[in-house]
């Protein structure tokens, strides 16, 4: 689809998508939140606090750490960017990403590693034990979730013939609203990894304030300013980004193959409806579920895993 | 013999080696001009032979000649410069420069004595594997393969003052001999019925009729396997990397453990005919196997060195899983298949030696400047050392498989003929197989990224450890600029692969014998795509692009006029924050070491030492990864030859007369088997 279009307009599709993620990221962090709170029966804080949140920190002077070098600077920046960068592999409402020529799920898998080695890397840059730690236990789960990922996507890709996630919509979507067994199975798999990668619980709590159990947070507690923002940015995006592949790849209606108004709007509804939908999941596995163990955690993702391997075999066997 | 025949340069070569080695033996006592002739000369010798290399790329067809003829006995030394052993013969040019170059400013501080050694043998090294790759017959090859295995082991045993040195060279010989009696075995088993022991003769539509060439195909996996470190073939490599000087272990793991990727490319997926499925099954299940094993052990290493030598077994596990990809597709008849895994496979023999290379002279350049090899007591080296952390950092994310490296290209091209291969064909052993292999190289390759946010981390980062780490200082030019070379390649593949997988796409057709043009991979500058983009497409430059929009984005969102960016000491929860209370690479790798404990089976010893009821002032901890190969492989197998020794040492009398009633018996047998023959 790209392939045909101008240059130009490709820049401002991604561009404008690019934005999009960056703009709405925020808003999923604080419905999430504020959903959570109502699960609670709490309050909790505005809908719109992550914004306010961000706007602050990048007001503040960011302090930097004496025992630190540049690579302590560079990481919260690769991060986000990596995290921005992969916003234009993913197609979002139209069943096309905007830089779909550029490459396919494994570029989108090794931008998200980029970034996470650069963070993880630049953790252990201030001497402080917590880093060490959040970098430690990043690399273990990173570690763990990947053959799952990997199987999980393969499945998706292979089932559709192609890796590239545009193509692959596009696929899935002529294919119709008939959902092989095997796409639950790989799409649950996925939702284990989604987890993972975005600090959830029972893998990791965003909440938390125990240095101790903390990974995501344990990583960044050095951090402050509008380093911390861009941290924390970076975060709300990728996970923003990996709910819009998910259902993207699992639950194709309504993914716009023109650019009508009208099936673009569906689109657009059809998008906000299904990343709710997954929020909503979210908070049910974040309010009935306690943290796990670390060491309980493989176990976790051996069940991603294996979700992943049957759905594989269902699907050609 | 003109100027432009290949055999003029490659004995030019050789002569430069001869030359520079008996200069660098004549200038024992001034041990400047002694480096410089030795590595100098190295260099120059190794632009010629890459000269050749290119030349051997760039024919149609494979260039051949007569190096040394000895009219008198009839004894003859060919070459043949096919695309594949000029391929090898670029790669070891590309790292046997730099470490040449690195070799003139890392020995600066060695005797004239020791450099005139290590020179000599290094060049001996270097001719040796020039020659191996250029062999045309089974006599050429094994002579050089036995040269470089000794020369080898001298550069092993450098420092031989070292008990370690002179048990890792002695280990590396051992099971060199064992390999070698392996190939031995396998030449001549392919050579009977054959005009000649010339590859043209034995290999190919020769050995292919031989009934028994299943077991000639593990005899010279075998062989082969030895000097790759492939698991369980391994148990050396370990060992002697780290006890050579750092550029030579440069160049064992860059190029020298690469002859085994070479043999077993020229002779078990090329060389033997059409490959069963079975071969495949086992190639890339031994790869897979060392890929695993390789990072989990590597995982646990604190020597620098130790930890890279594993990332060599990781990654000969990577290039014999895509090359056991390609013999699988061989045998099911899907040659373009077979063309993407081998092409993977190459490139990743390429960047593995440049990325390596490059991490094990920084690695050098940091155990040089603080005297240890053990990370636990470096830390904080990026401050006085930013060049050599630069380069370290970009071999690190170039060997964890992150894009915009090279290291991704070659994985990615590994998961693309993985899943095409699921893809193209429905044979049970494909369907259960490759997305094993997949999830395998998956996993692999993450926790290569977590072993290497370690290996940077604590060496680079945070406080330094140990006083000597506090002082290091960065080396001089003559080890940056190499190192500032090789980074440079590896950035250069990872950003715009397009014409060198197109070159080795019409390599790897002719070794699996693919129509020419296949189409296998569509490569340009700006994107590579696997069957002709229907499948999956790669733009770099694109996606780079992208990532260089993004990361402007964040330096402008952080970037605030006339904000101070305030120091401030790291919060140590109220106390004064130290090396002791950094994280350990111990402690980093613990998870890891914990959740894989069923392969490795830690010990642990934990003591405490004056122990108040309150507070504890020394714990002594203590932990071991078992050695699984050593213990339940060789261990045995060592008692089981002594045993045997120990009984053969019976008819060892030490009498003259014995021996001769030996020789007269012997003679007797023969005359006897002979006449029954007549």
């Amino acid at each position: 689809m790209s392939a045909t279009l101008h240059p130009l307009t490709v820049a401002l599709f991604a561009a404008a998508q690019a934005a999009a993620f960056l703009l709405l990221a925020p808003l999923l962090r604080g419905l999430i939140r504020k959903m959570k709170a109502a699960f609670q029966l709490r309050q909790g804080p505005r809908l719109l606090q992550p914004y306010s949140d961000i706007a602050k920190l990048l007001r503040k002077e960011p302090l930097r750490s004496t025992s630190a070098s540049w690579v302590f600077v560079a990481g919260p920046r690769v991060y986000f960017a990596s995290a921005l960068a992969a916003t234009a592999l993913v197609p979002a409402v139209v069943a096309a990403a905007p830089l779909e020529a550029a490459g396919g799920i494994l570029l989108f898998v090794g931008l998200l590693a980029l970034g996470r080695f650069a963070l993880a890397t630049a953790a252990l840059d201030t001497g402080s034990p917590f880093g060490g730690m959040g970098a430690s236990r990043e690399m273990t789960v990173g570690a763990l979730a990947e053959p799952a990922l990997m199987l999980a996507l393969f499945t998706a890709g292979l089932s559709a013939g192609s890796l590239n996630l545009g193509e692959l919509v596009r696929r899935t979507a002529d294919r119709g609203a008939s959902i092989h067994p095997s796409d639950l199975l790989a799409a649950a798999a996925l939702f284990i990894v989604l987890l993972a990668e975005a600090g959830r619980v029972p893998i990791d709590n965003p909440a938390t304030h125990l240095e101790l159990t903390m990974i995501h947070e344990a990583m960044v507690l050095e951090y402050s300013g509008a380093d911390l923002a861009l941290a924390e940015w970076g975060s709300a995006v990728k996970e923003l980004v990996f709910m819009t592949l998910l259902a993207g790849l699992f639950f194709p209606i309504g993914a716009a193959t023109s650019l009508a108004p009208a099936a673009l709007a569906v689109a657009l509804l059809a998008l906000v409806a299904k990343v709710f939908g997954l929020a909503l999941l979210v908070v049910l596995v974040e309010s009935t579920n306690a943290k796990l163990r670390l060491f309980r955690v493989p176990e976790l993702m051996a069940v991603a895993l294996g979700l992943g391997f049957l759905a594989l075999a269902m699907r050609f066997f | 013999m003109g100027i432009t025949d290949p055999g003029t340069w490659l004995l030019l070569a050789g002569g430069t080696r001869l030359a520079a080695s008996v200069a660098a033996l004549g200038a024992r006592r001034r041990p400047r001009a002694a480096r410089a002739a030795a590595f100098g000369g190295a260099a120059l010798a190794s632009t010629l032979t890459g000269g050749v290399g290119l030349l051997g790329l760039a024919a149609r067809s494979p260039l051949q000649g007569r190096l040394i003829g000895h009219a008198a006995s009839g004894l003859t030394l060919g070459y043949v410069v096919d695309a594949l052993s000029g391929f090898f013969l670029v790669v070891l040019a590309l790292l046997g420069v730099a470490v040449a170059i690195y070799s003139i400013g890392y020995f600066a501080h060695a005797t004239a004595a020791r450099t005139a050694f290590v020179g000599t043998a290094f060049n001996a090294m270097m001719g040796a594997v020039e020659l191996v790759f250029v062999a045309d017959g089974a006599i050429g090859f094994l002579l050089s393969w036995e040269l470089m295995t000794l020369a080898t082991a001298a550069l092993v045993a450098t420092e031989h003052e070292n008990g370690a040195s002179r048990r890792a060279a002695f280990l590396y010989l051992a099971l060199s001999h064992v390999g070698t009696g392996a190939l031995i075995a396998g030449f001549f088993s392919l050579a009977s019925g054959a005009p000649s022991v010339d590859f043209a003769d034995i290999l190919g539509a020769h050995a292919a009729t031989l009934p028994s060439r299943s077991a000639i195909f593990l005899l010279f996996l075998g062989g082969f396997g030895v000097k790759a470190g492939m698991i369980p073939l391994h148990v050396w490599l370990p060992e002697a990397h780290p006890a050579a000087p750092s550029p030579i272990s440069a160049l064992m793991s860059g190029v020298l453990i690469k002859t085994g990727i070479y043999g077993i490319v020229r002779v078990c997926v090329a060389g033997l005919g059409p490959p069963p499925l079975a071969w495949g099954g086992i190639v890339l299940a031994l790869g897979a196997v060392s890929m695993l094993l390789g990072v989990l052990y590597a995982l646990t290493q604190h020597d620098i060195k130790r930890l890279l030598a594993y990332h060599s077994i990781e990654n000969i596990g990577i290039i014999l899983v895509a090359a056991g990809i390609a013999m699988v597709a061989t045998s099911l008849g899907h040659p373009l298949l077979a063309t993407l895994a081998l092409a993977a496979s190459l490139l990743h023999v390429l960047n593995h030696a440049l990325f390596k290379g490059l991490l094990f002279l920084s690695a050098g350049a940091v155990v040089a400047a603080t005297g240890t090899r053990n990370v636990e007591r470096m830390g904080g080296l990026a401050r006085h050392m930013p060049w050599t952390a630069g380069f370290f950092l970009l071999g690190a994310m170039a060997i964890s498989g992150l894009p915009f490296l090279n290291g991704f290209v070659s994985e990615w091209l590994v998961f693309q003929s993985l899943l095409l291969g699921f893809h193209t064909s429905s044979h049970t052993f494909v369907r259960v197989a490759f997305p094993i292999g997949g999830a395998l190289l998956g996993l692999t390759t993450a926790l290569a990224a977590a072993c290497f946010v370690k290996a940077f981390g604590i060496p680079f980062l945070a406080l330094p450890r140990s006083a000597a780490a506090a002082e290091a200082r960065e080396p001089g030019w003559l080890m940056l600029v190499p190192q500032a070379g090789l980074a440079l390649l590896c950035v250069a593949i990872g950003l715009c692969p397009g014409p060198l997988v197109a070159r080795l796409v019409r390599l790897a057709e002719g070794l699996v014998r693919a129509p020419a043009g296949s189409g296998a991979v569509e490569a340009s500058v700006l994107r590579i795509a696997p069957a002709a983009g229907a499948f999956d497409a790669l733009s770099l430059p694109v996606a780079a692009a992208a990532l260089a929009v993004s990361l402007g984005l964040a330096a402008l969102l952080a970037a605030r006029a006339g904000l101070a960016r305030r120091p401030a000491p790291t919060w140590a929860c109220g106390g004064e924050l130290t090396a002791e209370s950094e994280y350990t690479a111990t402690a980093f790798s613990k998870p890891l070491m914990l959740i894989f404990g069923a392969i490795y089976r830690p010990t642990r010893e934990v003591s405490r030492l004056e122990t108040t009821p309150y507070y504890e002032r020394e714990v002594r901890y203590r932990s071991e990864v078992e050695p699984t190969f050593e213990r339940f492989v060789y261990r045995p197998l060592t008692r089981g030859v002594l045993a045997l020794a120990g009984r053969m040492r019976v008819i060892q009398a030490g009498s003259l007369h014995a021996y001769l009633a030996y020789v007269m018996a012997l003679v007797l047998v023969l005359v006897v088997v002979l006449w029954w023959q007549r």
